[in-house]
């Protein structure tokens, strides 16, 4: 199914968890930060929050920075 | 939050020790700072201060003064409305029990005396009362405001404690500017000064002038009479209480006196417990200017003309001209006694001239309080 | 010094100088110029993951028991700040946030008044917010009377390690506002964070003069060095600078 994510046009797998996104793209899922559709996902549920067709998904972490 | 919070802090400090225990290179290093810290403060008042450092405080008051101030002296003339008193302070000629005339003024009176004010070439004026809700209740000041604001830029008053609803109606009535001396900042002995009558409470006194900053009066003058307690105590909680006042409100413009207590009706009952001498005023003037460089500093015709004319270039930012103590007295024959025995009777030419003398340029008219329609 | 703590939220620091992550042309140098600072206050900032690159995330090389100060970097107005600022807490690194609002690309220069805005509303969510500022005294009280916990008022515009330009207004910060005073941008040598520290600045936060040092862990040294020095020579108060000369004609000779 199509999703955005990260600003980018991509398809995924349906009924697709967010720790299931985060595992298939090598990411580790401490530091990270989950937003869809503009609501941030609190970790605690990153393995229960399916992802939804067309949803837009930002994944961010930090960086270095002053 | 109140000032009296600061002053418990400082109640019971040990001055005696603490000036016992300063010496030159403390008050020294004191006046180097930057920025004075509260002890500093107190250093800059202490006896070896006085006797060693004078010339260089007076020094460094003079260039701060000239640096915020510019070489300018802002005048302005009192008016008593009313002696009507029911405190019995023992040091003040207003004393209830005096036996002296007792009058206020009506508001012809007060039109002939704003007349004759504006004719002096006065712009600000101050108005006194005795304390008496009875004879001159918050709404008579008003009225009398609203006459006189016909004839004076700026208003100020200096009469007994009110609420704050009663300081917003009355700077709603044309004041903006209030001054009210503490008398003594020593809690203890400040109810046997005065005995009886509504000023007998202490924190009432205390905590009005920050009533007048919240009511967002554009400057508000504080001080305490010397001479009722230790000078330098008197003059430590002055600078601490006009540091509390900036520190809060930013927008309200300091200013503070150094009234020495004079002869009055009633003399020989009451002693004062420290003398002021000139070298105390001096010292007192220059300590609060180093540590407060933004300041307003008020000297009034309490002093002799040869010791105002000193003072100039010391630290004193205002001075009162034409003054009359008594009730009216501005348009002709005074209605009563004075409160207290005038030493500068230089009416507003003769001042104008004094202070030209001396390098300064007389201020009658700072500012206006301008009235939106 | 026993008992120079610096409170800052709920935290209790004995370093006083906060380190930056940005700009390391080697971040695994990272963990040891932490370590060499002395540094417990580390800001990082907080972006999208590139999804091609397989980078090492940043906080793996900052030590756990420092604390983490997400800047809102990228933020060009209050909301995009508060909302940076609640993804950041997400991440599960704490409540300190860097408010940084600026929507000047060419000095960049924050926004004092959107700043204040963002502090009202983060404030009341729980965070710990501290505050990357134009030195303006109104403004700076304005954000303490939002609530924040310390301001951090520029030296001089990000990047350019000019130094202590802002000294005067800053200095008047010191005096006038009851909250640490953090210098932070501009800083380029220690001498000038020396400089902050002597003043009453309560830390000094410095980024790009170490990471583009030549040698940046024995840059860090020398900063955290300076900043200790600085504080010490505030705390012992300073001797009697004297530039009193003896009047010709004293103003108090009328007296004797």
């Amino acid at each position: 199914m199509r999703v955005l994510l990260n600003g980018v046009e991509n398809n995924v797998e349906e009924d697709i968890s967010v720790i299931d996104l985060l595992n298939q793209n090598s990411l580790p899922a401490d530091a990270t930060v989950v937003e869809i559709n503009g609501s941030i996902i609190d970790p605690s549920r990153f393995a229960d929050e399916k992802i939804l067709e067309n949803d837009a998904i930002e994944v961010l972490r930090f960086v270095g920075g002053g | 939050m109140s000032f009296y919070e600061v002053y418990k802090q400082y109640k019971d400090f040990d001055y005696d020790d603490f000036f016992k225990n300063t010496i030159k290179s403390d008050v020294l290093r004191a006046l180097s700072l930057d920025k004075k810290d509260n002890l500093s403060f107190l250093r800059m008042l202490s006896p070896v201060a006085q006797d060693e450092c004078l010339e260089d405080m007076a020094q460094q008051s003079h260039k701060l003064t000239l640096q915020n101030f510019g070489k300018t002296i802002s005048l302005f003339t009192p008016l008593y409305l009313s002696n009507i008193c029911e405190n019995a302070c023992i040091y003040c000629g207003f004393n209830h029990y005096n036996h002296i005339k007792r009058s206020k003024l009506t508001l012809q009176e007060v039109e002939k005396e704003g007349q004759a004010i504006h004719d002096m070439g006065m712009r600000h004026l101050i108005i006194l009362t005795g304390e008496s809700r009875a004879a001159t209740p918050p709404t008579y000041i008003a009225d009398c405001v609203r006459v006189l604001k016909k004839y004076v830029s700026s208003i100020c008053i200096e009469v007994y404690s009110l609420t704050n609803d009663e300081y917003e109606m009355l700077f709603d009535a044309g004041v903006d500017a209030f001054t009210m001396f503490q008398e003594t900042y020593n809690e203890d002995i400040y109810p046997g000064l005065h005995p009886e009558g509504p000023k007998h409470d202490y924190r009432t006194r205390v905590d009005s002038p920050e009533k007048a900053c919240k009511a967002n009066y554009h400057s508000v003058n504080i001080g305490a009479l010397l001479g009722l307690d230790e000078w330098r105590r008197e003059v430590f909680f002055t600078g601490l209480h006009a540091k509390y006042l900036q520190d809060h409100y930013p927008n309200t413009d300091i200013a503070v006196s150094l009234p020495r207590i004079r002869p009055c009706v009633g003399d020989g009952l009451f002693q004062p417990k420290s003398i002021v001498d000139d070298k105390a005023i001096v010292q007192a003037m220059v300590a609060l200017r180093c540590f407060l460089p933004r300041v307003g500093i008020t000297v009034s015709t309490r002093e002799s003309p040869e010791f105002r004319d000193h003072l100039m270039g010391l630290g004193v930012t205002k001075m009162s001209a034409g003054s009359v103590t008594e009730v009216g007295g501005h348009s002709g024959d005074a209605k009563s006694e004075g409160q207290f025995e005038i030493s500068d009777d230089r009416d507003t030419s003769a001042m104008a001239e004094a202070i030209k003398h001396c390098g300064f340029q007389p201020i009658y008219k700072d500012w206006d309080v301008l009235n939106y329609v | 010094m026993q008992e120079d703590y610096l409170k800052i939220g709920d935290k209790i620091l004995t370093s006083r100088l906060f380190v930056g992550t940005g700009k390391f042309g080697d971040e695994s140098v990272i963990p040891k110029m932490i370590e060499l600072s002395g540094a417990q206050i580390i800001t990082v900032a907080m972006r999208r993951i590139d999804f091609s690159s397989q980078e090492k995330n940043v906080v793996s090389y900052i030590p756990k028991s420092c604390i983490l100060m997400p800047n809102t970097s990228g933020a060009r107005n209050a909301q995009e700040a508060v909302r940076i600022a609640r993804l950041a807490k997400a991440a599960g690194c704490g409540n300190f946030v860097k408010i940084e609002v600026i929507a000047d690309n060419k000095y960049l220069l924050p926004d004092n008044e959107q700043t204040i805005k963002a502090i009202d509303i983060l404030v009341k969510e729980g965070f710990t917010v501290l505050p990357y500022m134009s030195p303006d005294l109104m403004s700076a009280r304005r954000m303490r009377d939002a609530g924040a916990a310390a301001i951090m008022p520029l030296g001089a515009p990000i990047g350019t390690n000019k130094g202590f330009k802002t000294r005067e207004l800053v200095k008047i910060m010191i005096d006038e506002i009851d909250l640490p005073i953090v210098v932070d941008a501009g800083i380029g040598k220690p001498s000038e964070a020396a400089e902050a520290m002597e003043m009453g600045a309560a830390a000094v936060l410095v980024n790009t003069a170490i990471a583009t040092a030549g040698n940046s862990v024995l840059m860090a040294e020398a900063f955290a060095d300076a900043v200790k020095a600085g504080r010490k020579a505030y705390l012992s108060g300073f001797g009697a600078v004297s530039d009193l000369a003896n009047a010709s004609s004293p103003l108090t000779g009328f007296l004797r």
